[in-house]
């Protein structure tokens, strides 16, 4: 006799199976998906705020069916070490800046370029436009974007007042090691940096090993760089990105409904961030201005024309290194475009 | 003496019998408040010595503000601008700092004032800034009071860039005061350097390694059996070393610890409190 002829034994198999299913597909529903998360800020900064609602409005609207679980203040390693335990599977997401980015997705780099944006309404233009180009980028990778968080406009500050290029061949500048960015934007200013690691940065200074260093207004002020520095030249090289990212596999792992939630929530709290890290950057220089730090400006049109060319240079020198012509091409296009729509 | 006469002799002299009291008037306030000034110095043990965290709390704000109501009187009053600026900090950090941030570092700020005002008077402010170079054993504990406020402070605000800006100015204080006078407040100058250190990670300058080495001097001697310099260690080397044995042997031994009815019984009692709930969010931290 068959089961399907049987109608105790049919209905013995349709309660095992129910319980089966029960068994199986409950616990998954409810089971608690704890991301392991990782970044260099420090607690109590305005970074580590945001993400800190983040989460909790993250746990609250998953009902506690997703939490991040946050290692701050770099406990975790620096952004190499963090980018190699998210591939071992030992940590799920992270906050990086540039390097963590380099290490995942050399391609988005192309956002840290010299002189590729002249103010905000321009980064945000290429970001919102490239916005699909980038997730593919970051998917094929084996990560999902969750959102940008903008470090902020990066400053060259020395002890000598440098007003063009030809003030930078007096000044010991720092690079920091292994940045291909700073490499290819160095040259292209025919400076010979200094490679260190970012630890060896204040001991050089206070040696004289160099005495010329680059880097955001709201990251010198806690790195105390700038009390060695005299000079800032108010003409910012470069603008650092940065992006909260989770691997493709912990995305996997989250409920279709979940997902939509954490990429809602990302996409809102790390745009807000990005407003307060621009808001902290502009605290920051009005803050460096009452430390004493003189704020030279380029000597003229033609000067910043100079470091507009040099910055083409160093871009088309990365081609190939971490991103393709085409990128570069429809960046570069697009911002042509938007400019001209821009004038008044 | 004539009707006239006499009422104006009699005007005169009471002229004269208010006249020095006028003058005197605020001599007299003042020496009352240096009187009184003295008692709450002396009598600060009392408070030091409780055993109820809760008391404390609700008696301390009563007597901060009798303090600053001295101090309108009395405004130069060197042991009166120090017994507030630890007081203004020390309830800020005990009581206040869990629950509000924003009314901790209102606090702080004024512990820091009445502490830089009792440096000034020592000739140990520099344009605006305490000189660690000014400073002496006699000045070191307004000193450690003002660099442990503005330090707390600046914890509380890393989001400002004009508070971070100050670290660099207060932790060449902090270690002259630890040079000058090491046990001063329990070893607090090696406990203050420690959580500096513990304070950033390690590629923005941070350094795990010598936060610990100034916990354990904190921990020796006289800040042996201070219980909140061992809540620090935990709160600051363990977490930013990730180190989960330090951190959970500190706090339990915080937890078990057996507390004698002396100066320390009140922060050590506070310390317990702030233990426990540390080590509840342990899974968050490791």
């Amino acid at each position: 006799m068959t089961c399907s002829k049987n109608p105790v034994l049919l209905s013995v198999f349709y309660f095992l199976f129910s319980v089966l299913y029960f068994l199986f597909s409950i616990p998954a529903a409810n089971a608690q998906t704890v991301v392991k998360f990782a970044t260099l800020a420090p607690e109590g900064t305005a970074w580590m705020k945001t993400m800190r609602q983040f989460n909790d409005e993250l746990s609250a609207k998953t009902q506690g069916r997703v939490k991040f679980k946050i290692y701050a203040g770099g406990v975790s390693g620096d952004e190499k070490d963090v980018a190699r335990k998210i591939r071992l599977g030992q940590l799920q997401a992270a906050g990086f800046t540039g390097v963590g980015l380099g290490e995942i997705a050399p391609e988005t780099r192309i956002l840290d370029t010299p002189f590729l944006f002249k103010n905000t309404d321009e980064m945000d233009h290429i970001y919102k436009m490239l916005d699909v180009d980038f997730r593919k980028i970051f998917e094929s990778k084996g990560y999902i974007l969750l959102g940008w968080t903008e470090v902020g406009n990066v400053y060259m500050f020395t002890n000598t007042p440098v007003t063009n290029p030809a003030d930078l061949q007096k000044v010991k500048m720092w690079i920091w090691e292994g940045d291909p960015i700073a490499e290819a934007t160095f040259s292209a200013m025919k400076i010979k940096p200094i490679p260190l690691s970012i630890t060896d940065v204040m001991t050089s200074l206070q040696t004289g090993m160099i005495n010329a260093v680059y880097s955001a207004p709201a990251t010198v002020i806690p790195l105390q760089w700038y009390t060695k520095m005299k000079y800032v030249l108010a003409l910012p090289i470069a603008t650092a990105s940065g992006a909260v990212v989770i691997s493709k596999k912990a995305y996997g792992s989250i409920s279709k409904e979940d997902r939509q939630i954490l990429l809602e929530l990302g996409n809102r709290h790390f745009k807000a961030l990005t407003a307060a890290s621009r808001k902290d950057n502009e605290k920051s220089l009005a803050t460096l201005k009452k430390e004493k730090v003189t704020f030279t400006a380029p000597a003229g049109a033609e000067v910043i024309a100079v470091f507009e060319r040099m910055g083409e240079e160093a871009r088309q020198a990365l081609v190939g290194k971490l991103y393709t012509k085409e990128l570069l091409e429809k960046i570069e296009n697009a911002l042509k475009e938007f400019r001209v729509k821009k004038k008044p | 003496m004539n009707q006239p006469a006499r009422s104006i002799f009699s005007i005169f002299c009471s002229i004269s019998a208010v006249l020095p009291l006028a003058f005197t008037g605020c001599s007299l306030n003042k020496l009352a408040a240096k009187s009184t000034a003295s008692i709450i110095d002396k009598g600060l043990p009392a408070i030091y010595r409780e055993k109820d965290p809760q008391f404390a709390r609700e008696a301390l704000p009563a007597n901060l503000k009798l303090m600053e109501v001295l101090l309108e009187s009395d405004p130069g009053n060197q042991t009166l601008l120090l017994d507030a600026a630890m007081g203004f900090c020390g309830y800020g950090f005990m009581f206040i700092e869990d629950e509000s941030e924003t009314r901790a570092s209102a606090l702080y700020e004024k512990g820091a004032a009445y502490a830089l005002k009792a440096l000034i008077l020592k000739g140990a402010v520099k344009e605006g800034s305490v000189s660690p170079l000014a400073l002496d054993k006699n000045s070191a504990p307004a000193a450690f009071w003002h660099t442990f406020c503005r330090a707390a402070y600046v914890n509380l605000n890393r989001d400002n860039p004009d508070a971070v800006a100050e670290l660099p100015k207060i932790m060449p204080v902090a270690e002259r005061v630890a040079e000058l006078t090491p046990a001063y407040y329990y070893n607090g100058s090696y406990a203050m350097l420690g959580t500096y250190n513990a304070l950033l990670p390690r590629i923005l300058g941070g350094n795990p390694e010598k936060a610990k080495i100034n916990f354990d001097k904190a921990l020796q001697g006289a800040g042996a059996d201070f219980l909140l310099n061992a809540y620090m260690s935990a709160k600051m080397y363990a977490v930013a070393a990730q180190d989960q044995d330090y951190f959970e042997k500190a706090l339990n031994a915080i937890l078990g610890a057996e507390l004698k009815d002396d100066e320390a019984r009140l922060p050590n009692e506070v310390a317990k409190i702030k233990a426990k709930k540390l080590l509840e969010k342990k899974d968050d931290l490791f």
